[in-house]
């Protein structure tokens, strides 16, 4: 009985320390880091962008509309880009009880301070800051230690890539086209407003057309660190328009057009690019 | 005194739902087929694991799809990990308290 134990708790060990050697895999510590970036960032702009005296329903600048769309339309498209994304990982591991105090502390005091931003109430600047970092850092920790802790791939040049299918090629694009209208055209609302609700429009579709190779989930599968790298250029370019737009009272087009088609010239490029193939075959 | 084996879950006394358990910790989620790759089990086998730690409360099947092909997820529910933990404890016990 008792060699039979051991032999038990000796088992179960190997079997642990074989999930352990094999994931989560570095990718999906990228997978998280990204995530937690992208949260920290939409949460920090959002407060920044409309915090009191620069972008309340009071303020008549057209632009406070469309930076709206300047922040949900990435933010959106990144959320059901990753619940593709996250199917190429064959082991995920989710997030510990722990963070979640954190987080929804953050989310509290996101709540708060757009509060007080509706009803014109001044607060300190470092409260952003705060509030940023306090989603950021429990996000961003276990997947930075992850990334340490898990071995590098033995010969990177030997990994696979293959090209991107047709529809997740024609989407990349897509997303470059309105990413690119969404700041070309930050000054004009009525446009801005349309590009937001088609590219809403497109985003709703994955829901409906769950079986569809043309849907967003689609996109995040296939996509490797090339697309996602210019998918947080893109992202970047919106946030940071996002962020000027209620401090001067119109962006000029020799700053938005050149942008907007970096922007789309990025994502072109990215479409044609292959991707790593992982866990994709 | 009890012997600690009265304390064994019999839910883990065959070593593949032992071993799917310590595969999925407390946080996990594994695919089916790295979940067999892993365990290196034959599929049956496998689904015979899942199926009965689930039906005991212990893990969760979860569907998902990858590139349009349906998928299975598999992690431990907070009971199940608690159990299997308890079950270990036994283990070093039985150890710890030698042959009897």
């Amino acid at each position: 009985m008792t060699e039979e134990a051991a032999h038990q708790l000796q088992q179960q060990q190997e079997v642990r320390d074989s999930v352990q050697e094999h994931g989560p895999s570095r990718g999906f510590a990228w997978y998280q880091l990204w995530s937690g970036i992208m949260a920290a960032a939409y949460i920090g702009v959002f407060l920044f962008a409309f915090s009191a005296g620069v972008g309340t329903a009071e303020d008549s600048n057209p632009g406070n509309m469309s930076q709206t769309s300047l922040l949900i339309v990435p933010i959106l498209a990144f959320s059901v880009l990753t619940t593709g994304a996250r199917e190429r990982f064959g082991i995920r591991t989710a997030l510990p009880r722990s963070v979640w105090i954190p987080l929804v502390a953050a989310l509290l005091g996101m709540f708060s301070l757009a509060g007080l931003s509706v009803f014109d109430v001044p607060y300190p600047r470092f409260l952003i800051a705060l509030v940023t970092l306090t989603v950021l850092v429990p996000l961003a920790v276990p997947a930075i230690a992850q990334l340490i802790r898990a071995p590098q791939p033995r010969n990177r040049a030997d990994r696979d890539y293959a090209p991107l299918s047709k529809p997740v090629r024609w989407n990349t694009v897509i997303m470059g086209t309105v990413a690119g209208l969404l700041i070309a055209f930050d000054n004009i609302l009525i446009v801005s407003m349309l590009v937001m609700i088609a590219a809403l429009a497109g985003i709703m579709l994955s829901f409906v057309l769950t079986e569809s190779r043309w849907i967003l989930p689609q996109v995040g599968f296939e996509w490797g660190w090339p697309q996602w790298t210019a998918f947080g250029i893109a992202t970047s370019t919106l946030f940071v328009f996002s962020a000027l737009n209620p401090h001067l009272h119109a962006l000029s087009p020799a700053a938005t057009v050149p942008s907007a088609i970096l922007v789309f010239l990025v994502m072109l490029v990215a479409s044609a690019l292959p991707a790593p193939r992982d866990a994709r075959s | 005194m009890k012997h600690p084996r009265h304390q064994l879950n019999d839910a883990f006394l065959t070593p593949i739902r032992l071993s799917l358990m310590a595969a999925l910790g407390p946080r996990n989620e594994i695919d089916f087929a790295t979940l067999k790759k892993l365990l290196e089990v034959e599929d049956s086998a496998l689904s015979k694991a899942i199926s009965y730690l689930v039906d005991a409360g212990y893990a969760k099947a979860l569907k998902g799809t990858v590139g349009n092909r349906p998928r299975t997820w598999v992690t431990s529910t907070a009971s199940g990990y608690r159990a299997y933990e308890q079950h270990l404890q036994a283990l070093r016990n039985i150890t710890r308290a030698g042959p009897r």
